[in-house]
């Protein structure tokens, strides 16, 4: 793992704010395999500490987080970074009313649990892509 | 202009005296003059000159006369206008010196006088004042129809009796007169000077004289008002002309005073005397004798006797001529004293004739005036007989009518006798044959007749007989006639004018008769439509048959009166008297046999009425006669609906009775109202069933009903709707909808009340709407509201409708059930993330992972799957309770013993916190155990959950008399209070922060409440925010034989158990 981590030379941030300890620990596994560099957070203000101290290149959002819920960071980091910090969703929320909203606020994409890890890798990777290109 | 015969008179009287004087001279001077002193000629142009004189005054009254009525017209044109009134006094005073101006002198002076006899003006100014006086009386009341003029004499007494004529005349017809005050006139004739002829007249606004009464030298008025006066005042004659102006109101009085002329010649002619007497003694031997005889002859001349003629008197001497003058001179005066006897006589009768002409007019118009104002048919007749009789001067009179019905004459009217009943046939006495021979009937004297005799008249003593058939329109109604005892009172003349009164009689009858039928139609239709105003008034204000039955049966009865009736309705075929009236008992069979009758039934089923004036006529009625009371007339009328026949009236009379139209009209009429009556009575029996069959709907059921009027105010409000919203029914009755259904919400008001405001323009109603209104309390309510709008037939709005249901508990309950979906969808899905994660992750097709990772992944995935058949067992253990297939398999156990166990394998699974378990030694109850197990699981792993790591869990199991308590507590967060009774309902969860914790609590305390319930204990909470959480649950406790008993055990067992 620590190996294929340092594949790459520059790998790009990513902030994964995840309240289940096996999703957060699944995700962290496979984005590091992915060539990503996870900085996990369990809660939301985890979360924003980490985002305000960090440069961050893309964030995995939860929603149902303990303490402050994923729609405060959401909406802090879109604030913080004028909007330019991409951000993914990745939430058991399926309702129409919450994928609004969040697309509403700005996020790139909303990934409902469950989810494949390979593919929410790819996803992110084409969205880096995306920007830098 | 027309002088009259007494003013005649006057004159001729004069110029007698004037012969007499001229006879004088003619006998003495030729006596006295007999030296020729006096010559022939001289004497000769004296008796020119006193011929002259004398016949210079006749001309010139003629002349003044007609002067004066040309004045007298260009007065009434230029005056009569009341204008004149108005004109200022300097204008008038002009007009009138005007007037005298224009007649060159001979008019003297004119005055203008008021009706109370006053000088208003006199022209010229320095006119004397006038000579007589003009009385009160000149102007009588406006009415004043009777003719009349009233000559009086100082020295005489004035005729009471004929002002009081004039009163009582009046008197009946309420013509007011003017009072002539005799006094005033007494002392007015008592105030004139000795030897002054005053005259006086009484005479109506048209200035026509009443009646001749004396002589005088009042002249008639021509053809317009006031009248002439030519009259001697000391010395002179005076001659006036009065004339009414301004409506009666002035009267203008001209006057002419003329010296009399022939005193100063008488003068003259007695000195001219005395001085030839002393020289005549000479002379008188000579012609004495023939001048004494020639005097004789003029004493006859003087005396009036102009029919013996001068004669013996020869020879061509003086005398002889002076007598051949005076023959001449005779004869001629004969001749004109008979030419004026006979133009006196002509113009007598013919004054006469328009005097009794003009009466009779004016007895006419009288009479017609008298019959016209008043249609009475008994005072017309009454007033026109009293004045036929009194125009007629009959002693008495009477009236028969003519009755068609009965063909006899009857007395209808009397005067002069009293009242009594008489009737006569046709041709039965005169009255009868008046009748028969239809043409009036005069007889100057019944004993000269010998076909009639004094016995058949109402007046026995009657000796002359006036009469006349009463004819309208070439029908005799009635004969009138008037009587006299006098034989030949009533002559040709009178019978012509009593023909003339008599056809105005018969136009007056006529009308009165008409004009009572009128009446009586008129009362006969007021008393129709009374009855039926009554009558729809009675259906109108009534719903209860049998009060409208009544009255109209007492209608019926009284307006047609009739003897029996009775109503029938048809009830299934079957015809029964419903009500009636006057039908003896043992006969309504009988009578109601009438409506079986096959005339009956064909002609009552097409709706038409049988109407039959005599049962006799028809045979299949005839039964009816011979009934024990037997009925002569009767009519049926069907009640009918809708071309429906619904029953009968029946009416029957026990004398003949003819239906007229009116009475079968509203026979008509008040069926229909019977049928009216009964359709409303049948309606509203139904109305009021429906009333409340919708009242105990509206009162059972669950929603709330309320109505609006066309003003939204609220007019009912249903149990329902008063449980719903708080108010009473009473309270919010005529409030406004918008003051009780208040919206917090803006928005929701403003589309609440466009809502509402939509119906009177809308025929359908709203569908249910969700509103949030506040509550009596306050409190906030979620209600469903639909309207529709109560119209009339025609489409009218006449209210709302408003039917709603509380669905707060609902809309809680799908938010509940929305919230339930979302986390239960969320547990769900957070497992199977992480299993499907590891299982792609394991899968990748690029890594490889060692043994130990692969061992670490799949007991993750392990862990997950638990977690995920724990939730799915929660869930299926909610869908049993839920569908009521919760069964339990209680057994008896130690509770403490179980929970040790349970808390002991928790610490198994190892967790961060401490547990502390405090119990008794052994409590027995009788339970479930793998439902409480499932219970003490939930509360331990809540506790678990909400306490901060490394707390203390403290778990308590005790027991009392009957029950057991099993406490976990925690020293998490803590739940507000508010909540603390909510989190055992289902699907609830402190959402009020949505953090991670909160999920999973829902189910599981909901499962624990229905699991401790079913087990007959109950579960709660205390709490306080930050302060940690008690949970409690109580089971019955089944093994307590004795209190005692219980003590020592309790105390034997005790243990505390702690674990680290």
């Amino acid at each position: 793992m620590e190996g294929n981590a340092l594949a790459s030379e520059k790998r790009a941030v990513i902030l994964v704010v995840e309240d289940d300890e096996s999703i957060s620990n699944l995700l962290q596994i496979n984005l590091s395999l992915a060539g990503f560099e996870p900085i996990m957070a369990r809660d939301g203000e985890k979360a924003i500490e980490i985002f305000r101290d960090t440069p961050v290149e893309l964030v995995l959002l939860d929603l149902m987080l303990p303490g402050k819920d994923g729609w405060e960071v959401l909406a802090y980091i879109q604030e913080k970074s004028h909007g330019q910090t991409p951000v993914i969703i990745t939430s058991a929320k399926t309702q129409k009313a919450d994928i609004e909203k969040g697309f509403q606020m700005g996020v790139i994409d909303y990934v409902t649990k469950p989810f494949d890890p390979l593919d929410l890798a790819e996803k992110i990777k084409r969205v880096l892509k995306k920007g830098k290109g | 202009m027309l002088w009259r015969s007494s003013e005649d008179q006057d004159i001729v009287d004069t110029i007698r005296i004037r012969l007499l004087i001229a006879f004088f001279l003619v006998a003495f001077v030729p006596l006295v003059i007999s030296d020729y002193f006096l010559s022939r000629k001289a004497f000769e142009n004296s008796v020119d000159q006193l011929s002259e004189s004398f016949s210079r005054i006749h001309p010139v009254a003629k002349e003044l006369g007609d002067q004066m009525g040309e004045i007298r017209e260009t007065l009434s044109e230029t005056f009569f206008a009341p204008a004149f009134l108005s004109l200022p006094t300097e204008k008038q005073e002009r007009l009138l010196s005007q007037i005298v101006a224009s007649y060159q002198g001979k008019v003297r002076s004119v005055y203008l006088f008021d009706q109370g006899g006053r000088v208003l003006l006199r022209v010229p100014r320095d006119a004397e004042p006038p000579s007589f006086t003009l009385l009160k009386a000149f102007s009588i009341g406006k009415s004043f129809e009777k003719e009349g003029m009233l000559f009086e004499e100082p020295g005489k007494e004035p005729e009471e009796d004929l002002l009081y004529q004039i009163k009582t005349q009046k008197q009946g017809t309420r013509w007011v007169l003017a009072r002539l005050d005799l006094s005033q006139f007494s002392q007015f004739l008592r105030d004139a000077g000795e030897g002054e002829k005053i005259l006086f007249y009484l005479v109506n606004q048209r200035g026509n004289s009443l009646t001749s009464l004396g002589h005088s030298l009042v002249s008639p008025p021509r053809r317009s008002t006031g009248g002439i006066e030519v009259s001697e005042i000391r010395g002179f004659h005076v001659v006036r002309d009065y004339v009414p102006i301004a409506d009666s109101q002035l009267w203008l009085v001209a006057e002419q005073r003329l010296p009399k002329g022939h005193g100063s010649v008488l003068l003259w002619v007695c000195v001219s005397v005395l001085l030839g007497l002393v020289g005549s003694l000479l002379l008188s031997r000579l012609i004495s004798k023939r001048i004494l005889l020639l005097k004789e002859m003029a004493d006859q001349i003087g005396g009036g006797k102009l029919d013996e003629p001068i004669s013996g008197f020869s020879g061509n001497d003086e005398i002889a001529s002076l007598a051949r003058s005076f023959e001449q001179m005779r004869i001629s005066l004969k001749d004109t004293l008979t030419r004026y006897d006979d133009s006196l006589k002509t113009e007598r009768m013919l004054y006469e004739k328009v005097r009794q002409r003009l009466e009779e007019i004016s007895t006419l118009h009288r009479i017609a005036i008298s019959l016209s104002s008043t249609l009475s048919l008994e005072e017309v007749m009454q007033q026109a007989l009293r004045e036929m009789s009194q125009t007629l001067k009959a002693e008495s009179g009477a009236l028969f009518l003519w009755n068609e019905s009965e063909r006899i004459l009857t007395l209808k009217e009397a005067h002069g006798f009293h009242k009594f009943e008489l009737s006569f046939h046709p041709g039965e006495g005169i009255v009868g044959d008046i009748l028969v021979a239809n043409t009036p009937l005069l007889i100057e004297d019944i004993h000269e007749t010998t076909r009639y005799s004094a016995s058949t008249l109402v007046q026995r003593n009657t000796r002359s007989f006036l009469g006349a058939p009463l004819l309208f329109k070439g029908k005799c109604i009635g004969t009138v006639e008037l009587h006299h005892p006098e034989p030949h009172f009533f002559k040709e003349d009178a019978l012509k004018l009593f023909e003339v009164m008599v056809s105005s009689l018969a136009m007056a009858i006529d009308h009165a008769r008409l004009y009572e039928e009128i009446c009586n139609n008129l009362e006969q239709r007021m008393v129709e439509l009374f009855t039926l105003y009554d009558v729809s008034q009675v259906v109108s204000s009534s719903l209860d048959l049998h009060t409208i039955l009544n009255r109209v049966l007492d209608l019926i009865l009284q307006t047609l009166k009739a003897d029996a009736i009775f109503v029938t309705l048809v009830e299934q075929g079957d015809r029964e008297i419903y009500f009636d009236r006057g039908i003896p008992e043992d006969l309504r069979k009988e009578y109601l046999r009438v409506l079986s009758i096959s005339k009956s039934l064909t002609s009552l089923n097409s709706g038409v009425p049988i109407l039959l004036r005599d049962v006799r006529e028809e045979p299949e009625f005839a039964y009816f006669y011979r009934l024990t009371d037997p009925v002569e007339s009767l009519g049926i009328i069907p009640i009918m609906i809708e071309g429906k026949l619904l029953g009968n009236v029946g009416v029957f009379f026990h004398r003949t009775h003819l239906f007229t139209d009116e009475e079968a009209r509203l026979l008509f009429f008040l069926a229909n109202q019977v049928a009216i009556a009964l359709k409303n009575a049948r309606l509203y029996n139904t109305a009021v069933e429906e009333k409340e069959k919708l009242n105990s709907i509206l009162t059972g059921m669950s929603d709330g009903v309320i109505t609006l009027d066309k003003q939204s105010r609220i007019l009912t409000f249903n149990p329902a709707a008063e449980k719903i919203l708080g108010w009473r029914e009473k309270e919010v009755v005529g409030e406004p909808f918008s003051s009780v259904f208040r919206c917090s919400n803006e928005h929701e008001r403003f589309s609440l009340e466009n809502m509402l405001q939509a119906f009177s323009a809308e025929t359908k109603g709203a569908d249910h709407q969700e509103f949030a209104v506040e509550g009596r309390d306050g409190s906030e309510k979620i209600l469903s509201i639909a309207f529709s709008p109560l119209r009339e037939e025609s489409g009218e709005l006449l209210g709302i409708v408003a039917v709603f249901r509380d669905v707060s508990k609902l809309k809680e309950f799908e938010q509940l059930k929305s919230n339930f979906i979302s986390t239960v969808s969320h547990e769900l899905r957070t497992p199977l993330t992480s299993i499907k994660g590891y299982i792609a992750t394991l899968l990748h097709p690029a890594t490889k992972f060692d043994v130990t990772t692969q061992k670490d992944f799949l007991q993750i995935m392990n862990r997950e799957a638990d977690r995920l058949s724990s939730l799915i067992t929660d869930l299926l253990e909610v869908s049993k309770i839920e569908s009521q297939k919760f069964r339990m398999n209680p057994q008896p156990l130690d509770l403490v013993k179980m929970v040790t166990e349970l808390v002991e394998k928790y610490r198994e699974i190892g967790t961060k916190h401490r547990v502390d378990v405090q119990a008794s030694e052994s409590l027995q109850v009788k339970i479930d155990r793998a439902q409480i197990e499932y219970v003490l699981h939930h509360l331990l792993g809540n506790a678990v959950k909400y306490s901060p790591k490394g707390g203390t869990i403290l778990v308590e199991v005790r027991g009392d008399e009957g029950k057991v308590y099993v406490s976990v507590q925690d020293q998490g967060i803590g739940i507000p209070f508010d909540e603390q009774e909510k989190i055992f309902d289902r699907f609830h969860r402190v959402d009020n922060r949505p953090t991670r914790w909160a999920y999973g609590w829902g189910l599981g305390l909901f499962i624990a409440r229905k699991v401790i319930e079913a087990h007959g204990g109950h579960i709660w909470v205390e709490s306080a925010l930050g302060g940690g959480s008690k949970f409690t649950f109580t089971l019955p406790r089944t093994d307590i034989p004795s209190p005692h008993a219980e003590e020592a055990s309790s105390r034997k067992r005790r243990n505390v158990l702690k674990s680290g």
